[in-house]
């Protein structure tokens, strides 16, 4: 407890500096956690599937990036850096986009029309398959991808934005909103959306469901791709760290609601800040168990909402 | 039934030692992880036994009582999970009739392999299990050829007390940021420079508990930045080394001194270059370090033909599993029987100075004759500055600010 009276008092005594520190790590980190949880969103609401290998995905992106980064620097070491990163975002996205495509066909495509319980433990087992898969591919060492972008500091050196997380967050917003632009105006966003809506009446219309929802899939798998090379160049790849990206994009639907895409970042964004405070103010051994308590909470403030609307939770 | 299936488990037992002994074979046991989080230091360990098996059997082998015999492991992948070493432990010695057994990867697996080698009265040295509460159950089949895990970061202390007199401070003074991980062996680390900062009087500012799957460590170092400590002390295994020296680099944290475990795992140099420079690493071992041995040589010879062998340079997690199996030869030749008690014996009253440096075991069985070693990152390389008495450089100190 006094730990804790500590923190709060070395918050408010240097009030402006941490705080602001706090809350623009948190965005950062935040919109990079919302890109992902997009992807999930996006699976979760058209096809009614809880992607649990979506961490795992995102890490075999953070994979090809690295690799792919590691072989062209050896090729041409002159070229800029930025360029192998940005590049390294696009082989990672089409590479994820085809592998989530075999995945589609080879398991989720055979548990599509099964109940809740069954995708998921599907999911589940695409996930182990994928860690230990990795794990015997790449072996169990850390790779990081050294970004080379220098760190911006502000007020006397007391707040700082490094360039790698500034650069992660920008091009994970970025993707966002191509893809809300994409679900919104584009004829496959269309079918998309009316897939989710009604696929029976959808399929009546002559729109090939299968088909969307496997270009969905795919569509997730480009998704964590590029947050998986974001993910390289920010934090760690680890053949078993893919969870906690599960797990946060699961938060972060939730607290959006299934369905709303738009909301996802903004939960996305608030979900970085209040983690960031809660490590700093309860210790980091809480930050992740702060994440799932909002979890219930969020649940039931939504319920007594609906409730009053007189609207259900289908 | 059980009695058939007892009877066959016998006899399996007996004919896997008769075929062992007839071609003058000692077989040791091991469950290593070969898959899972552990399969890169799995990997370390073997390799390390490996190395030490080929260079006895290449030596003319283990003398017991004037005869030769070679020396060979059998393995098992303990996919680096508790439940499934302690069945193999089993399997290893009630199936396959082993008699002697090394130690896994990891404190945990340890942790779950003693009690059955205990039960069975199966002597196993280890040499990757380095927690503390390794040695409180009163194990008398557990021998340990490393240092344990509460003296990983002390000798940082001590090395701070030492800068503080040299620039004319007073050590009690000096303030102390700790980041460990939330798990027994970092928690076991953390006690042992919380007593080593309590005899100095040092203050502890911060006391972080990392999670297990951590990606962010920004909380923890805004409050570093904040409160400017004189040393900080971060140690969450490699995930836990690289993701420091990351964020620290990326967010410009200062502190004058920068002390971590696992940097030779986590290669900080090789990933980061000029962003390790100047932090400490604690280790078991170093190959500039003068230790040696009729066997293998220096330290500095083991390294290199252990580099020549398998193309990477030792960490010390391959070190100390070769010091295990020489432990093991030269127990079975003051023992001179292979009888399990006349070993066992034999191993307690172990002394015995090898390339890895002395091992000599306490009452508990843990090797009390070796101190860990203190490297700092100089020029893109690592040099010994602590304990004092076996530096091969000069701690740089206060680390420059870049």
């Amino acid at each position: 407890m006094d730990k804790i009276y500590a923190n709060i008092e070395l918050l408010t005594s240097f009030a402006p500096t941490i705080n602001l520190e706090l809350i623009a790590n948190g965005l950062l980190v935040g919109a990079i956690f919302g890109l992902i949880a997009y992807g999930m969103a996006l699976v979760w609401g058209v096809m009614n599937i809880i992607n649990v290998a979506q961490g795992a995905f995102v890490i075999l992106g953070g994979y090809m990036a690295f690799f792919f980064i590691e072989t062209m620097t050896g090729i041409l070491p002159d070229a800029p850096h930025i360029l192998w990163i940005v590049l390294s975002m696009a082989v990672a996205a089409v590479g994820m986009g085809l592998f989530a495509m075999i995945v589609f066909r080879l398991v989720v495509d055979k548990v599509l029309e099964r109940d809740l319980f069954v995708s998921l433990l599907a999911t589940f087992g695409i996930e182990l398959v994928m860690q230990q898969g990795m794990n015997i591919m790449f072996t169990a060492e850390e790779r990081v991808i050294d970004a080379q972008l220098q760190t911006f500091s502000f007020m006397q050196n007391m707040v700082n934005i490094p360039g790698s997380r500034a650069l992660g967050a920008v091009l994970g917003i970025a993707a966002a909103v191509l893809l809300v632009v994409l679900v919104r105006y584009s004829r496959f966003g269309r079918a998309m959306r009316a897939t989710s809506q009604n696929a029976r009446a959808a399929r009546i219309m002559g729109i090939d469901t299968r088909r969307v929802y496997e270009m969905t899939y795919a569509l997730n798998g480009a998704i964590c791709g590029v947050a998986g090379s974001i993910v390289a160049f920010v934090f760690i790849l680890h053949p078993f760290q893919g969870l906690i990206y599960t797990l946060r994009s699961f938060v972060i639907v939730i607290l959006a609601g299934v369905g709303n895409i738009a909301g996802v970042i903004f939960a996305a964004l608030s979900l970085g800040v209040y983690e960031n405070y809660s490590g700093f103010v309860l210790g980091p051994e809480f930050q992740n168990g702060m994440v799932f308590i909002i979890v219930p909470i969020a649940l039931l403030v939504r319920a007594a909402i609906m409730r009053r609307k007189r609207q259900y939770l289908k | 039934m059980k009695h058939y299936i007892l009877g066959g488990v016998s006899v399996l037992a007996l004919s896997a030692f008769a075929f062992a002994t007839s071609a003058h074979t000692i077989v040791l046991g091991a469950a290593v992880s070969q898959s899972g989080k552990y399969s890169t230091n799995g990997q370390h360990t073997m390799n390390g036994y490996n190395m030490a098996v080929d260079m006895i059997n290449a030596n003319g082998g283990v003398i017991v009582n004037g005869e030769a015999h070679d020396l060979a492991i059998k393995y098992y992948d303990d996919e680096s999970t508790p439940a499934r070493g302690a069945e193999l432990a089993e399997r290893l010695i009630s199936q396959d009739g082993v008699e002697y057994l090394l130690g896994p990867y990891s404190s945990g697996l340890t942790k779950a392999i003693a009690p059955i080698t205990e039960k069975h009265g199966v002597p196993m040295v280890e040499a990757n299990g380095a927690s503390r509460s390794l040695f409180t159950n009163g194990y008398k089949n557990l021998f340990a050829v490393l240092s344990t895990s509460e003296q990983y970061l002390a000798s940082s202390i001590t090395l701070l007390d030492e800068v503080a007199k040299a620039s004319g401070r007073d050590p009690a003074s000096m303030t102390i940021a700790m980041a460990f991980e939330n798990d027994p062996f970092s928690q076991d680390i953390r006690a042992g420079v919380m007593d080593d900062a309590a005899k100095y009087g040092m203050t502890i500012v911060i006391d972080d508990k990392l999670p297990k799957d951590l990606s962010d460590m920004t909380p923890t170092l805004t409050k570093v930045r904040a409160l400017k400590p004189d040393l900080l002390v971060v140690s969450g295994h490699s995930k836990g080394a690289a993701t420091a020296i990351r964020q620290i680099n990326e967010q410009n944290v200062y502190v004058p001194m920068l002390a971590m475990t696992h940097c030779d795992s986590a290669d900080i140099i090789g990933k980061f270059g000029a962003g390790a420079e100047n932090t400490l690493c604690a280790a078991q071992w170093a190959p500039t370090l003068t230790y040696s041995d009729d066997l293998m040589g220096s330290a500095g010879d083991f390294a290199s033909a252990f580099e020549k062998l398998y193309d990477y340079a030792p960490p010390y997690q391959a070190a100390e599993s070769a010091a295990a199996v020489m432990v093991f030869a030269d127990a079975f030749t003051r023992a001179g029987s292979l009888d399990q008690d006349a070993v066992r014996a034999a191993l307690a009253a172990t002394e015995l100075s090898t390339f890895y440096g002395n091992i000599d075991f306490d009452d508990t069985g843990k090797n009390i004759a070796k101190p860990m070693v203190l490297y700092q990152v100089q020029g893109g390389a690592l040099k010994v500055v602590g304990p004092t008495q076996w530096a091969e450089s000069a701690i740089v100190h206060p680390r420059p600010e870049n």
